[in-house]
């Protein structure tokens, strides 16, 4: 059994307790959900995402449904595990991981070399998302670093899959200055 | 148009995304191959060209990563996957709603055995007279409206307004004397005026501690239920039933002891009930004469704090009275309080 297994069988696997089956389901969207979470909680994404991979063992059992279903899921349950992470921190914390005070991009004085060089693209990316409106960060991050569709992204937001569409045109259109001033403060110094 | 604000005016943490935003047009299909990182930067519309390189970017990056295993991780799955016992598959989409639902339904049958227990112990409390005074009045006194008979609390007091109202309280300690056997054992308050005592078919129903129900009858002849005493047996522990005070028939003619109680003007009036609903105790009957030899009707309250002794009429407790009316025998059980005769 490996990756390329039938996402029926491996899940009818897994849920029977078989170990391969569920290490596969984890590397399907491990890397995914690690994206995910470092983009919402930073350095702790690596605790977090243990936490959601142990809840997605523990309820399993019970879930039915394609392989769309699961990644809607597991998103689902990250998604709740950032909000209880974000409840559960110490405001310096929060606030840190807001204003970016060690590892903060600034995209008027930092070039992009820099950043390209410090960051990997989707912390890049997560970075200036902070500078979003919520809700459009929000359904970004899981547009472009989860990778989910649009319709998933509803399905998980738990808005009309129009609203999502909208609100991912406005965060595109949005984090054009902010790629353009630092693709052009690169292009500079260079 | 809209004037453009100075840069060193923006926030820091708003940069400059007013001038942008409103200028670009951006179409479906463009948007959504910017999103999966598969427009080329150079296809893309004016001003996203650098977005569309970084979403390229984030996209590349996102299919090129291959996540390494993590066997601890997995295995700490697995064991927490059969520890579930792996019930059922259900739907995705119930997979949220069950733990809500089965919290609801967890609670509500928690608080149904919970309340079922709280009210089988309040109904054995007030069964046996256990709740507080107040609670205890008002439980007997709700229940005696339904024919269920509840212990009332004991009488702390025997005298209302114009009340001697001697209240028994002590069946089982009240020392009852001569009774013949095979008579029936009355409680009584004599009115004055010769007024006969009233007997009571005795025993009278009482719990234990409770107190004891008489019927004082003025005017009414004592009535005897033969076979119903049985000596000079204290009422105890006997069934809380509703004792209906008999029908007064003839006055005695003979009396073989008189209260030594103050006395009252009640032969006149006849209503034994007494002014005051003095808390008597378990069941008790109250009756009305109409004075010396006359009859009147006979009322029966059971278990309510408006039981009144019976015989409230100068029964001044002091000590055991003992009349006979007929085949009947009366006694007057001290309450000790011995208020005065209205």
């Amino acid at each position: 059994m490996d990756e390329g297994s039938d996402f029926s069988e491996v899940l009818r696997a897994a849920q029977g307790g078989n170990q391969e089956a569920i290490g596969v389901l984890y590397l399907r969207l491990s890397g995914r959900v690690l994206g995910y979470l470092r983009a919402h909680v930073g350095q702790d994404a690596e605790d977090v995402a243990s936490e959601v991979w142990l809840s997605v063992a523990r309820s399993l059992p019970r879930f039915a449904g394609g392989e769309s279903d699961f990644r809607c899921w597991v998103f689902t349950i990250a998604r709740r595990r950032v909000v209880d992470w974000l409840r559960a921190a110490p405001w310096y914390q929060v606030t840190a991981l807001s204003d970016r005070s060690d590892d903060m991009v600034d995209p008027v004085t930092d070039t992009a070399g820099e950043v390209v060089e410090r960051f990997a693209a989707q912390d890049t990316l997560a970075r200036l998302a902070d500078y979003l409106p919520e809700e459009q960060a929000r359904v970004l991050i899981l547009r472009v670093v989860a990778g989910l569709s649009t319709e998933e992204v509803a399905r998980v937001v738990e808005k009309k899959e129009g609203a999502v569409r909208m609100l991912l045109h406005r965060a595109i259109k949005n984090l054009a200055p902010l790629a353009e001033e630092l693709f052009e403060i690169s292009s500079e110094d260079t | 148009m809209t004037p453009r604000i100075p840069d060193s005016d923006l926030p820091r943490d708003m940069p400059r995304l007013h001038v942008f935003g409103s200028q670009l047009h951006l179409d479906d299909g463009t948007a959504e191959q910017m999103l999966e990182g598969h427009l080329d930067p150079g296809d893309a519309p004016h001003g996203l060209t650098h977005v569309a390189a970084l979403l390229a970017r984030v996209g590349t990056e996102r299919e090129s990563v291959h996540p390494e295993p993590n066997p601890g991780l997995v295995a700490a799955m697995a064991r927490t996957l059969q520890g579930t016992g792996a019930p059922a598959p259900v739907p995705a989409s119930h997979v949220k709603e069950k733990p809500m639902l089965g919290k609801i339904i967890s609670f509500k049958i928690g608080t149904a055995v919970a309340t079922a227990i709280l009210g089988a112990g309040s109904a054995a409390a007030a069964a046996t007279g256990s709740l507080p005074t107040p609670v205890q009045s008002t439980v007997s006194q709700l229940l005696s409206h339904v024919g269920i008979s509840v212990p009332a609390p004991p009488a702390s007091h025997g005298g209302g307004a114009g009340s001697s109202t001697p209240v028994s309280t002590t069946a089982t300690t009240a020392p009852v004397t001569t009774v013949a056997p095979g008579s029936g054992t009355a409680t009584s308050g004599t009115s004055g005026n010769g007024a006969p005592p009233t007997s009571v078919p005795a025993p009278i129903p009482v719990l234990p501690g409770s107190g004891t129900a008489t019927v004082g009858t003025f005017g009414g002849p004592p009535t005897s239920h033969p076979g119903k005493t049985e000596g000079s047996q204290p009422p105890e522990t006997q069934t809380t039933e509703p004792v209906q005070a008999p029908e007064p028939t003839e006055p005695p003619e003979t009396q073989t002891t008189e209260k030594p109680s103050s006395g009252d003007s009640g032969g006149g009036s006849g209503d034994s009930s007494g002014g005051d609903h003095g808390d008597s105790g378990n069941s008790t009957s109250t009756s009305s004469g109409s004075g010396a030899g006359g009859s009147g009707p006979s009322t029966t309250v059971s278990g309510g704090d408006h039981g009144d002794s019976g015989g409230d009429h100068g029964d001044s407790g002091g000590s055991p009275t003992t009349g006979t009316g007929g085949s009947s025998t009366s006694t007057s059980v001290p309450t000790g309080g011995g208020g005065g005769g209205d």
